[in-house]
């Protein structure tokens, strides 16, 4: 059941002494070759000999994704360029490029975690995997598909979109696996129950790995129940290699983040202090075992906590709650907080409600949130699609605190996306 | 049961939704035989048809991405005359049959018309009227 029996059960202690060699030797190399690095610690007044222990980690500076901007294209490298195999960039969803180097060992490690990741859900050699994710710059589709031939499995590098396409490849390969965003797959769904295929009967899928765009678990149970798999999430950026920094265990009770290969904080967003596990706040991670672009305390703006107890699973690595929210995705509606996730969340949990939906911000006050039908909840009554309409805004104040106005839609009204949805559509000036 | 499938077609109050519901009935040679629109102030509301057809219908429009249903409506029919339709609704209220929503539905030959309804119990509202003395569609 375990990939590397001895990396994922580390004793405790063990891990606390691996963190600590490998954060130190990490902080030595910056220090020597990386510029930007060596004026960061020289101004915060922090040599490496300070790094003895994990835990001084705290006193090092944060890594923003403004700072690999301002030291674009290659003033993040640690090593000589003749020792890169491989670049990456990545976009974020806003924002101008930021540049990834890997050298050889970084690919092996990668794709080591990925074929950890793979195989804790149960993936093995005589699966097919079909890749939907984008091949190219963005580093999702290749570490999977690292990962997964790493085990052995089969790969079908599909890419993303041309669904009818991805259906065929999957009845004729007798796809088992796929990985695909949560957008993406509600679509497929649709797709499928359009056709009058059924995934239990007529397709061999047992799991997707689901990722790239956060998600609630509302929707993840919407994508188990219309696709008839285990949806496994996945957690992971370019920054840090790519998907796989944490993922899912059988349990799917939070994700494990592998601890040999990373060091997690959990932040105030706003003030830069460090939470305690249990508190909810941004995740802030330094690589422990990468070779060519080493990052110390990258701010991911990403909103989690740390769960602390123990998986049954027997990994010792501590998990990360799914991810609540992005520090950037917030947005304000008459003064209050709110996260797209919190809408997605209760709307997902409405009977007649479908897949798609989107947010509109026309100013400080106003929020429209377009909903589509689903078309098997319309009996020709219209009092009831009025019904469905009151109790969604309803549950909405609920959850959010701000009674948006909800429109409701016919199916397949909304743009669908094979990527990244864009869920918010922002017109306020400020 | 002699009763009537009514088609019902969710759609948003916007221009052309309505145009395009029936250039895709055209397309599929479906005849039209009555029509009401039902509205609401939240945006959205429900486009009615009885058709030659029903079953062709329905699954035409799905086809083409709509949403569709088909229901059954009670087709009673009027008297060519003044009062003709009082004189079912007397009988409506005083059966204590309260109607969700109704339209009138001329027969191909025009030459009798029917008031169709939608009620919440369709079997108990055909009893009564029938015990009144009352003719549904189709006869």
């Amino acid at each position: 059941m375990y990939w590397n029996k001895e990396a994922e059960t580390i004793e405790t202690t063990l891990l606390d002494k691996l963190q600590a060699d490998r954060l130190r030797s990490t902080v030595e190399t910056l220090y020597a070759n990386v510029q930007f690095y060596k004026s960061q610690m020289d101004r915060a007044g922090v040599k490496p000999s300070d790094i003895k222990t994990a835990a001084d980690i705290r006193k090092l500076p944060f890594t923003t994704r403004e700072d690999l901007r301002e030291n674009f294209p290659d003033g993040l490298l640690a090593v000589s360029k003749e020792n890169i195999v491989r670049l990456h960039t990545s976009s974020g969803t806003t924002g101008k490029p930021k540049a990834i180097y890997f050298s050889r060992h970084d690919l092996d490690a990668a794709s080591e975690l990925m074929a950890r990741n793979l195989y804790m859900t149960g993936l093995r050699r005589s699966d097919t995997l079909q890749n939907m994710m984008t091949y190219g710059l963005f580093t999702g589709a290749l570490m999977m598909h690292y990962g997964a031939e790493k085990i052995g499995c089969t790969v079908i590098p599909a890419g993303p979109g041309n669904t009818a396409r991805q259906i065929s490849l999957m009845q004729d390969f007798g796809t088992t696996a796929i990985h695909i965003t949560p957008s993406y797959s509600l679509y497929l769904a649709s797709v499928l129950q359009k056709q009058g295929i059924d995934p239990e009967r007529d397709l061999s899928i047992k799991k997707a790995y689901i990722g790239a765009e956060p998600y609630t678990e509302e929707t993840r149970n919407k994508i188990e129940s219309l696709l008839k798999v285990d949806a496994y999430n996945c957690y992971g950026l370019s920054e840090m290699n790519g998907p796989g920094v944490a993922f899912e265990c059988e349990f799917k009770n939070g994700l494990h983040l592998w601890e040999d290969n990373f060091i997690m904080e959990i932040l105030d967003p706003v003030t830069g202090e460090t939470l305690p596990d249990g508190a909810e706040g941004e995740l802030v991670l330094t690589t422990l075992n990468r070779e060519a672009m080493p990052i110390l305390r990258y701010r991911t703006k990403d909103i989690t906590k740390i769960l602390t107890d123990k998986c049954p699973c027997g990994r010792t690595h501590r998990r990360i709650h799914r991810i609540i929210g992005r520090a950037d995705d917030m947005f304000i509606v008459k003064g209050v907080n709110i996260y797209p996730q919190q809408i997605e969340r209760v709307l997902m949990s409405i009977k007649g409600v479908a897949e798609n939906y989107q947010i509109n911000l026309e100013n400080l006050d106003k929020m429209t949130v377009k909903v589509e039908i689903d078309s098997n909840m319309f009996d020709g009554n219209v009092e009831h699609i009025v019904n469905l309409r009151n109790e969604i805004t309803e549950l909405l104040k609920d959850e959010i605190l701000v009674k948006p106005t909800v429109e409701l839609l016919e199916p397949g009204t909304l743009p669908f996306s094979e990527g990244k949805a864009v869920r918010v559509i922002d017109t306020r000036t400020m | 049961m002699n009763t009537l499938r009514q088609l019902s077609v969710f759609a948003e109050n916007k221009p052309g939704r309505i145009e395009k519901i029936t250039k895709t009935l055209a397309d599929a040679g479906i005849n039209i035989l009555a029509i009401s629109i039902t509205t609401t102030t939240e945006g959205f509301g429900a486009i009615k048809f009885i058709v030659d057809n029903s079953e062709l219908a329905l699954n035409t429009l799905k086809h083409n991405g709509f949403t569709a249903t088909l229901n059954e409506v009670l087709g009673i029919k009027l008297q060519d005359r003044p009062g003709g339709l009082y004189s079912v609704t007397t009988l409506l209220t005083k059966n204590n049959i309260n109607i969700e929503n109704a339209h009138v539905f001329v027969d191909g030959h025009r030459e009798k018309a029917y008031l169709l309804i939608e009620v919440e119990n369709l079997a108990d509202a055909k009893e009564r009227l029938s015990r009144e003395g009352l003719l549904f569609y189709p006869e």
